[in-house]
């Protein structure tokens, strides 16, 4: 007690107040920090799955014209589970895709596939999703 | 004397609160600022990379253009994409193509601002 009297001089009651000021602002920088660790968090495992999509639309891009064309090839299912093949995905993520055949009139064939859209749907930890869109030509 | 030092320390004890409180007030004040900030960061950045995709687009289309359609890849035209498949199209590609002095030639590509340049000579793509 004699410390806390001794304590720069106060009497027992500044240092009280003192110490329920200090006590308030630890809450209140506790409850000011909890947003800011949550989007912290939360960005991060945003962009992992950013970079899990991106990933695997580059993939997909370099993939030879095989996949392209062919019946059963990579890019002619309308929806892939690609988590099971991606063993450094991370634990909580998913990482589906869904392929969009396209056509453009610059080849002068109408109905046939020039292009293909893929939109990369990745799930991430807090049942989020991101949707990344990427294109794949036909080579 | 005596109850002079006690208004002293009182009037101190009151000071050094109120320092604190506006201290505390301030730094939460910053944290919110510095939040709001990186929230826009983050935002831009998760749309550059989107926009690079689509400027990579830009890139296989010109390359596209010139082996499946054989039209001259020099010169300017853009791609519309569908990027949500909705039928309609939420994104234009500016794609321009330079000569590199031979075969080759030099390609940019941008969609919403974001650029890709590449070169593509005999077959083979490098990008810038």
């Amino acid at each position: 007690m004699k410390l806390l009297k001794d304590f720069k001089g106060m009497n027992l009651f500044e240092v009280i107040i003192v110490l329920l000021i200090a006590l308030i602002m630890i809450k209140a920088g506790m409850v000011f920090n909890e947003p800011a660790n949550k989007l912290i968090d939360k960005s991060l495992k945003r962009f992992n799955a950013l970079k899990l999509a991106e990933s695997q639309i580059n993939d997909l891009r370099y993939r030879a014209n095989t996949e392209f064309s062919a019946a059963g090839g990579v890019l002619d299912q309308s929806i892939i589970d690609h988590t099971a093949t991606l063993t450094d995905i991370l634990p909580g993520y998913t990482l589906i895709y869904n392929v969009y055949a396209k056509d453009l009139a610059d080849d002068g064939v109408n109905g046939d596939v020039d292009y293909k859209t893929i939109i990369v749907k990745c799930t991430y930890p807090g049942n989020n999703v991101l949707k990344v869109t990427g294109v794949v030509f036909e080579k | 004397m005596k109850n002079n030092i006690k208004k002293t320390r009182g009037a101190s004890t009151i000071i050094w609160a109120a320092f604190l409180v506006i201290i505390s007030a301030l730094a939460a004040t910053m944290l919110f600022s510095y939040l709001s900030q990186f929230n826009t960061l983050l935002k831009t950045g998760f749309n550059s990379v989107k926009n690079k995709l689509y400027a990579n687009a830009g890139i296989d289309y010109a390359i596209w253009r010139d082996a499946k359609c054989g039209l001259n890849p020099l010169g300017s035209y853009t791609l519309n994409l569908d990027t949500d498949n909705n039928g309609t199209n939420e994104t234009t590609v500016v794609v321009s193509a330079i000569s590199t002095g031979g075969s080759g030639y030099t390609i940019t590509s941008t969609a919403n601002g974001k650029t890709s340049v590449a070169t593509y000579d005999n077959g083979i793509m490098s990008y810038n």
